[in-house]
C-alpha cells in the first residue's frame, strides 16, 4: 500500500514538473484592416493572446505613423513640408534612410518619391487615367531619392522641391513585419505566421516543428500557385503588376510605376517574390526587382548575400535562385510553366 | 548484488538507454520520407522488449513508465506524456500478452507491439485533439508498424543472443 | 529455462500470420476510411465584413447561380455558382476585387479592401499551404 502511494507521489511530482516546465501552446489569430490592406496574424505560444494584442496595437501605431493617406501621419507631415526640412522621430528617419539606400542599391528602380506619378495615374483614388506625356514630364523632375535630404543631427527629412511627396507603402509592411517579428521574439514566441497582405513573415516553425508553407501565386491564374516555399524565420514578399491594374483603350496599366519613365514598368517579369531575413528588404526589393527586369535583378542577386528570389516571367518560366531552391516545391507544371534554377 | 538491487540498477540503465534511443531516433527526419506526424522507428521498444524477456513484466512496466515520465519532463510538455504513454501502454499490454507464446518469436511480438503503439497514440489523439481526423492515419501506420516492428524485432533478436540464455523468461 | 536459440529469436510462421493480420487490418480500415468518400469535402464560401461573418454559401449545393449583394461603405455583388464564387460587380474605387476572378478551392479568398469584405472558401488549405504570397 505504502509503495503504491509512493509511486503515485512520484508520478504526480513528475507530472506537475512536466506541466510547469513549459505550458501548453495556445493559438491566437486575428484578421485586421490596416496599412491599406488586410492582415492575418496567427500566433502559437503560451502567451499567444497577449502577443496578438500587442502586435495589433503596434500595427495600428505604425499605420498612424507611416500612412500616406492619413493626414496626421509623419509621412504626410513630410509631404506637406516639401521644399523644407521637417522634424521627424528617429524611427521614421531611419526608415526613409533605408529606403534611400535600397533605391541606390536598385539603381533607382525602387523609389519612395514616386508618389506624385502614382497619383497622376489615379491609383490612390481609383479614378484611373492615362496621363499624357506633358503631364508626366512635369512630374518626373520631382521624382528621385537623390532629392531627399536627411539630417541625423537635426533629425529632419527634407524633400528638396515643393510638389514632391513620398509614399512608404512599398516598404512599410516589410518594416512592420520586422518590428512584429522582434516583438514576438522578445515575448518568447517561437511559432507565428504574420501575413501582412502579400508580405508574409514566418516566425520559427509550425507548432509541430515543420517549416511554414507559403505559396507563391500564379500571376495568370489567381486560384493556382506556381510553387510552395518552406520557410522558417524568413519573410516572403511578392510584387506583381497583376495585383492592381486598370484597362483603358485595350491596354492594361498596372500600379508599379517605373520612377525613370513615369509609366508602369515594362518588365519581362509578371511577379517577383523576395525571401529574406529582413522584411524591409524583401518588401522593397520585390518592387525594385520587378521594375529592373530579370537580367538586372539576377545581377543584383549575384552581388548580394541577403536575399533569394522567385521570378515568374512573361514567357512562362519560374526561375528560382539556387539559395532557396531546396526549399521550393514547384507546382506550376499544370499552369504551363517551365522551372529553372538560377546559379550564382 | 541481490536480485532486487540488480533489477533496479538494470531498470535504471535501461530507462536511460530507452530515453537516449528515443532522442536519437527523433533526429532522423523520417517525416521527410513518410509524411505522417509523429511517425518514428520505435527504437525504444527494443529496450522494452529486452526488459520484458529478461527481467519480467513488472520491471518492463516500470522501465516504460519511467521512460515516459522522464521523456515528458525533458520535452517540457504534458501532451508528450499523454501520447507516449498511451502508445507505450497499449504496446506493452499487447506484448505482455504475447511474449510467452511459444508460437511467436520476438519478431512477432515486436510487430504486435508496434501496431499496439500506433493504435494507442491515435486513440490519444482522438481524445486530445477532438474530431475524427487522426483516424485517417490509422491504415498507413498499421501497415508501417509491420515494417518498424520487424526492424526493431531483428535488432532485438541480434542483441538477445548476447544475453545469458538462462535469464530468458525469468519469472515475473 | 529454455535455450533462446530457436524458440524466441528466430522468426516463426505465426509471426508472418500476425503480420499479415495487421496488414489486413490496415487494408480494411483504409477502405472504410477512404473508400467511400470519393467526392471532395463540401465547399462553403464564407462572407465576412469587418471581420464578422455575414453569410455562408454552400457552393456544392447550388442548383443554379445566385447573387448576394453586400452593403458597406460600397456595394459588392457576389456571384456564386456550383463549386465557385467571385465578386462580379462593385461600386468601390479601383474594383480590384472584381479583377480577382473566380475562386474554387479551400483556403482561397477574394478581398474588397475599401469595403472591408472578404469571401473565403472554407476547409483545410489545399496541399497544406499556410499562407499565399502575391
Amino acid at each position: 500500500m505504502k509503495r503504491i502511494v509512493r509511486i503515485f507521489a512520484c508520478a504526480a511530482a513528475f507530472l506537475l514538473l512536466a506541466g510547469c516546465a513549459s505550458g501548453e501552446k495556445k493559438k491566437a489569430e486575428a484578421e485586421l484592416y490596416a496599412m491599406d490592406t488586410v492582415m492575418d496574424l496567427t500566433i502559437y505560444a503560451t502567451n499567444a493572446e497577449e502577443a496578438l494584442s500587442a502586435a495589433q496595437e503596434e500595427i495600428y501605431r505604425l499605420d498612424g505613423l507611416l500612412s500616406y493617406t492619413r493626414s496626421d501621419s509623419q509621412v504626410s507631415a513630410i509631404n506637406r513640408g516639401a521644399g523644407g526640412a521637417v522634424e521627424v522621430p528617429v524611427e521614421v528617419m531611419d526608415l526613409v534612410s533605408t529606403a534611400v539606400a535600397i533605391s541606390q542599391r536598385t539603381d533607382g528602380a525602387f523609389d519612395i518619391t514616386v508618389a506624385p506619378l502614382v497619383q497622376a495615374w489615379g491609383f490612390y483614388t481609383g479614378e484611373y487615367t492615362v496621363p499624357d506625356k506633358e503631364a508626366l514630364d512635369e512630374i518626373l523632375p520631382l521624382v528621385g531619392s537623390g532629392l531627399i535630404r536627411l539630417d541625423p543631427g537635426a533629425k529632419t527629412v527634407e524633400l528638396e522641391k515643393t510638389g514632391m511627396s513620398i509614399d512608404l507603402g512599398g516598404i512599410a509592411k516589410g518594416y512592420a513585419s520586422d518590428v512584429l517579428v522582434e516583438m514576438m521574439k522578445d515575448r518568447g514566441v517561437s511559432s507565428a505566421l504574420l501575413a501582412l497582405a502579400g508580405n508574409i513573415s514566418a516566425v520559427g516553425t509550425k507548432p509541430g516543428g515543420d517549416p511554414w508553407r507559403v505559396a507563391v501565386r500564379d500571376p495568370r491564374d489567381g486560384s493556382a500557385y506556381v510553387g510552395i516555399l518552406s520557410v522558417s524565420d524568413l519573410t516572403v514578399a511578392t510584387s506583381g503588376g497583376y495585383e492592381r491594374y486598370f484597362e483603358s483603350g485595350g491596354k492594361r496599366y498596372h500600379h508599379i510605376i517605373d520612377p525613370k519613365t513615369g509609366v508602369p514598368a515594362d518588365s519581362d517579369l509578371t511577379s517577383v517574390t523576395v525571401i529574406s531575413q529582413s522584411g524591409t528588404t524583401a518588401d522593397a526589393l520585390s518592387t525594385g526587382l520587378f521594375v529592373m527586369g530579370m537580367d538586372k535583378a539576377l545581377a543584383l542577386w549575384r552581388a548580394s548575400k541577403d536575399f533569394e528570389a522567385v521570378f515568374v516571367t512573361q514567357d512562362d518560366r519560374v526561375v528560382v535562385t539556387e539559395g532557396i531552391a531546396d526549399r521550393f516545391e514547384f507546382t506550376g507544371q499544370s499552369g504551363g510553366y517551365a522551372y529553372e534554377i538560377a546559379s550564382r | 548484488m541481490s536480485g532486487v538491487t540488480r533489477k533496479i540498477a538494470l531498470g535504471a540503465c535501461l530507462t536511460a538507454l530507452a530515453l537516449a534511443l528515443s532522442w536519437a531516433e527523433s533526429l532522423i527526419p523520417l517525416t521527410l520520407f513518410i509524411p505522417i506526424p509523429g511517425f518514428r522507428l520505435g527504437l525504444a521498444n527494443i529496450v522494452t522488449l529486452f526488459a520484458l524477456y529478461f527481467l519480467g513484466r513488472r520491471s518492463a512496466w516500470s522501465v516504460l513508465t519511467a521512460r515516459c515520465l522522464l521523456g515528458a519532463l525533458l520535452a517540457g510538455n504534458l501532451t508528450a506524456l499523454i501520447f507516449s504513454f498511451s502508445g507505450g501502454a497499449v504496446a506493452m499490454a499487447v506484448m505482455t500478452l504475447l511474449y510467452r507464446n511459444r508460437r511467436l518469436s520476438v519478431y512477432g511480438v515486436s510487430i504486435a507491439g508496434a501496431a499496439g503503439h500506433n493504435v494507442g497514440q491515435i486513440a490519444a489523439a482522438l481524445l486530445v485533439l477532438g474530431g475524427w481526423a487522426p483516424l485517417a492515419y490509422l491504415p498507413p501506420l498499421l501497415a508501417l508498424s509491420v515494417l518498424t516492428g520487424a526492424l526493431t524485432g531483428s535488432v532485438s533478436a541480434a542483441l538477445f543472443r548476447f544475453a545469458p540464455a538462462e535469464r530468458l523468461f525469468s519469472p515475473v | 529455462m529454455k535455450s533462446p536459440a530457436g524458440s524466441a529469436l528466430r522468426p516463426t510462421r505465426w509471426d508472418v500470420v500476425l503480420a499479415a493480420a495487421i496488414l489486413l487490418a490496415a487494408a480494411v480500415t483504409g477502405y472504410l476510411l477512404y473508400g467511400n468518400t470519393g467526392k471532395s469535402e463540401s465547399l462553403t464560401a464564407v462572407v465576412t465584413r469587418n471581420g464578422e461573418e455575414i453569410a455562408r454559401i454552400p457552393l456544392d449545393e447550388l442548383e443554379e447561380p445566385m447573387e448576394l449583394s453586400v452593403e458597406g461603405e460600397y456595394t459588392n455583388i457576389i456571384r456564386a455558382e456550383r463549386g465557385r464564387v467571385c465578386i462580379i460587380d462593385s461600386t468601390c474605387p479601383g474594383r480590384d476585387c472584381v479583377h480577382q476572378g473566380w475562386i474554387s478551392r479551400p483556403g482561397q479568398h477574394l478581398i474588397c479592401l475599401p469595403n472591408h469584405v472578404t469571401v473565403t472558401i472554407e476547409g483545410s488549405s489545399s496541399s497544406g499551404v499556410d499562407a499565399v504570397s502575391g
